[in-house]
């Protein structure tokens, strides 16, 4: 019979371990700060990548905002310059809205009705999908497929019942799939030679619009003739089946002016004397450094701008514009220039597609950097354990429990997490927004993306603790094994 | 004079640690070590004993068996008539917590903490509230008298002082049994003489039984019993009074 009763030991509440194991880290602080720093590096990397994706992603959004205008009016002075081709068409059927400016022009030029163009526009659809298709297959499987053809005529290739009837054949030998059935592509083929007539219908149609356009605006580009244009222009094109909208209009007349100014400026370039006072002026040794980035550079200023002005009276060829035009005119080119810029450099970034816009690469960089910081940590919590051997089973010799053991190290191992995760959290951000200031400018600052970045700071500090908690786990357990009599063993 | 200790002995002496053909082996390669080969021995409560023996006698794992922190191979122990062997991990916990104090050679005292937080680590362990053990745990340290040197660090004491600590903890939640490893191993001749009057007075005033792994001359003179392992077994038990001890000799 037993004289005292023997039960299960108590199980500690969580602040109790918390108390042992913020006093634990306090003692080691040393060796504590080399697996938080392992951590933050870790993190900080996470963040710094992440961050700066949300960033260049925001910064693109606005660079596609302030482009827009100007790439409207470019549009504009395509098609009231150029000819629509039947890839034109389609590109501009993908975007139109039922109903709207666009889709009122090509039913007008192509005597068509709002059923038609329905259809049309549905077949555009298709027709974008079946040329992605055909353009990501590498020349090597093309071949085979559809010969020498390319693009829109691989369509009217494939209406040969032969051609088609070895293309059907080919498809599965090269272990490609259409990306919908073949019934419906070829479904679609006879859709779309349906639909030849109307495209050609609106090509001509608006080729004939051109044509009394071209008529005129006589000897004048075509930016000379919006630049000299009134509100009336929307009116004027309205006969023709063009649809403008008159806040389109004006906008459309500044912007060419703007142009025209520009060109204009451009021009004076040409002449070597002004070219050898520019340079003169200036002190650039040089003669090819005198090129149009440092010409409108100095004039956005207004002692450059004067001083242009002043050199085309003397050298007898009078600008025609005032001081302050040719200062503004440089500044817009200059912005119109960085525009560019950002935009071919967010368009790069665009390109590299992949899971949520990473590359492949870069996945992959991230994730064996997780890794090492898995192995580190882990790494650092066993030599942790061994270098507490006597400690850990003194504990179990006073009553801990296997679950008092591995809660504390997984405990310390998570607060060693959260420290370094906000460290590396705030360090990544930093060098994100660094980064992306770097290549962006101001642009990236003014458009810091705060909600996103809070998500991505805070699911970088939680993988920093995931990653403490998970490396932890087998030291953890190691310790929770150790057998209590380790603790009579002297060194 | 008759103290509580000498009549639990004499008139009753219950026995609070039984073994019953006890048996460690451990295998060596090929070869198979009985670290103890069948040791039948009975401990009374409240009895002062020794244990003594060369190393790699089985005095160790002799040791840690009847401290619960080693399992046989076969046979049994009984501590207060409970089968150490019947426990799970967490009734173990609950015995070395409640029954038991351990006094290591080394002190083993947890270094980033206070002498009181050490001393007071059994009883977090126990559920005692913090605030009693706060109290409990001066009362402990006023009885090694380091009452005012609670919130010194291990570091910041000499051997002696953390070897009180070490005694004040193993008493935390009253065990009546307290394992002593070589307790004075480490320690001087006087300091290892004030180590030694703490254990007596808590054995003879308290009633704790203490078994000490020792080989000071000292502590064997102050024993009830000796006990000799050698070569896995007991190779001889003596009362103290029919043997003896020249004090002041060292080993």
């Amino acid at each position: 019979m037993s004289k005292f009763d023997i039960k299960s030991q108590v199980k500690l509440p969580l602040s109790k371990c918390m108390e042992v194991v913020l006093s634990g880290i306090q003692f080691r602080l040393f060796r504590a700060s080399i697996t938080m720093a392992i951590i933050a590096l870790a993190v900080a990397f996470l963040m710094t990548i992440l961050g700066d994706s949300m960033i260049v992603r925001e910064v693109a959004q606005s660079v596609e905002e302030l482009v827009e205008p100007r790439q409207n009016s470019n549009f504009w002075v395509r098609r009231l310059s150029r000819p629509l081709g039947p890839a034109d068409i389609g590109h501009i059927l993908l975007r139109a809205q039922p109903a709207g400016d666009r889709w009122a022009e090509f039913r007008e030029w192509g005597e068509a009705d709002n059923e038609a163009m329905a259809g049309l526009q549905a077949m555009a659809r298709d027709e974008d999908l079946y040329l992605r298709f055909f353009a990501d297959l590498p020349e090597s499987q093309l071949r085979p497929l559809v010969g020498r053809v390319r693009g829109r005529d691989i369509f009217s290739h494939l209406s040969d019942a032969e051609a088609w009837t070895a293309f059907l054949e080919t498809l599965p030998n090269l272990g490609l799939a259409l990306p919908r059935e073949p019934e419906e592509f070829q479904n679609f083929l006879r859709q779309w030679r349906d639909a030849r007539p109307l495209v050609e219908r609106i090509g001509a149609g608006h080729a004939g619009a051109l044509s009394k356009v071209t008529d005129m605006r006589g000897n004048l580009t075509i930016q000379e003739f919006l630049a000299e244009s009134d509100a009336d222009l929307a009116e004027t094109l309205r006969p023709l089946g063009f649809r403008m909208r008159t806040d389109e209009t004006l906008r459309l007349r500044d912007w060419a002016r703007q142009q025209t100014n520009m060109r204009r400026i451009e021009q004076t370039l040409q002449d070597i004397g002004l070219r050898q006072r520019f340079a003169g002026r200036y002190g650039i040794q040089d003669m090819n450094r005198v090129v149009p980035e440092t010409f409108f550079g100095r004039l956005a200023s207004r002692s450059g701008a004067e001083w242009l002005v002043a050199a085309m009276a003397e050298i007898g060829a009078p600008l025609g514009l005032t001081a302050e035009t040719v200062r503004e005119t440089a500044t817009a080119w200059l912005e119109e220039q960085r525009l560019a810029n950002l935009e071919s450099s967010v368009q790069a970034m665009d390109a590299t597609g992949g899971f949520m816009g990473f590359s492949t690469r870069i996945l992959w960089l991230i994730g064996v950097s997780l890794i090492v910081c898995v192995v580190g940590i882990a790494n650092a919590m066993l030599m942790s354990v061994t270098e507490r051997f006597k400690e850990i089973a003194t504990m179990k010799c006073l009553g801990a429990t296997d679950g008092f053991i591995m809660t504390n190290f997984i405990m310390e191992s998570g607060f060693q997490g959260l420290a370094g995760g906000l460290i590396g959290g705030l360090l990544g951000l930093l060098l994100g927004i660094v980064r992306a200031a770097l290549g962006y400018g101001w642009m990236a600052l003014t458009n810091l993306p705060g909600l996103d970045l809070l998500l991505v700071f805070a699911f970088s500090v939680a993988a920093g603790v995931a990653l403490s908690v998970l490396a932890a786990i087998y030291p953890a357990l190691a310790a929770a094994r150790l057998a209590p009599l380790e603790a009579m063993r002297v060194e | 004079m008759t103290s509580a200790k000498d009549r639990s002995i004499e008139e009753k002496k219950p026995v609070i640690i039984r073994t019953r053909h006890l048996r460690k082996t451990y295998r060596m390669g090929d070869e198979e070590v009985h670290a103890l080969d069948g040791v039948n021995v009975e401990i009374f409560r409240g009895e002062f004993l020794c244990v003594m023996g060369p190393s790699g006698s089985g005095k160790s794992t002799f040791f840690n068996m009847i401290g619960g922190l080693d399992s046989p191979s076969a046979g049994r122990v009984f501590i207060d008539e409970v089968d150490v062997a019947q426990l799970s991990a967490s009734e173990l916990a609950f015995l070395r917590c409640q029954k038991i104090g351990y006094i290591f050679q080394s002190y083993n005292l947890v270094q980033y903490m206070t002498a009181l937080e050490n001393v007071t680590v059994p009883m977090a362990f126990a559920g005692v509230p913090d605030d009693d053990a706060h109290d409990r745990g001066m009362e402990l340290l006023d009885l090694v008298n380091l009452k005012d040197r609670w919130f010194h660090k291990p570091i910041e004491m000499s051997g002696g002082q953390q070897q009180r600590t070490a005694i004040a903890r193993s008493m935390a939640n009253a065990p009546s049994l307290l394992l002593c490893d070589e307790p004075t191993g480490n320690l001087d001749f006087k300091t290892g003489d004030e180590i030694h009057h703490i254990l007596q007075r808590l054995n003879q005033e308290r009633g704790v039984t203490i078994i000490c792994a020792t080989h000071d001359h000292r502590l064997i003179s102050m024993a009830d019993r000796i006990v000799w392992v050698r070569d896995g077994n007991i190779e001889r038990i003596a009362e103290r009074k029919d043997i003896t001890v020249e004090t002041g000799s060292v080993s």
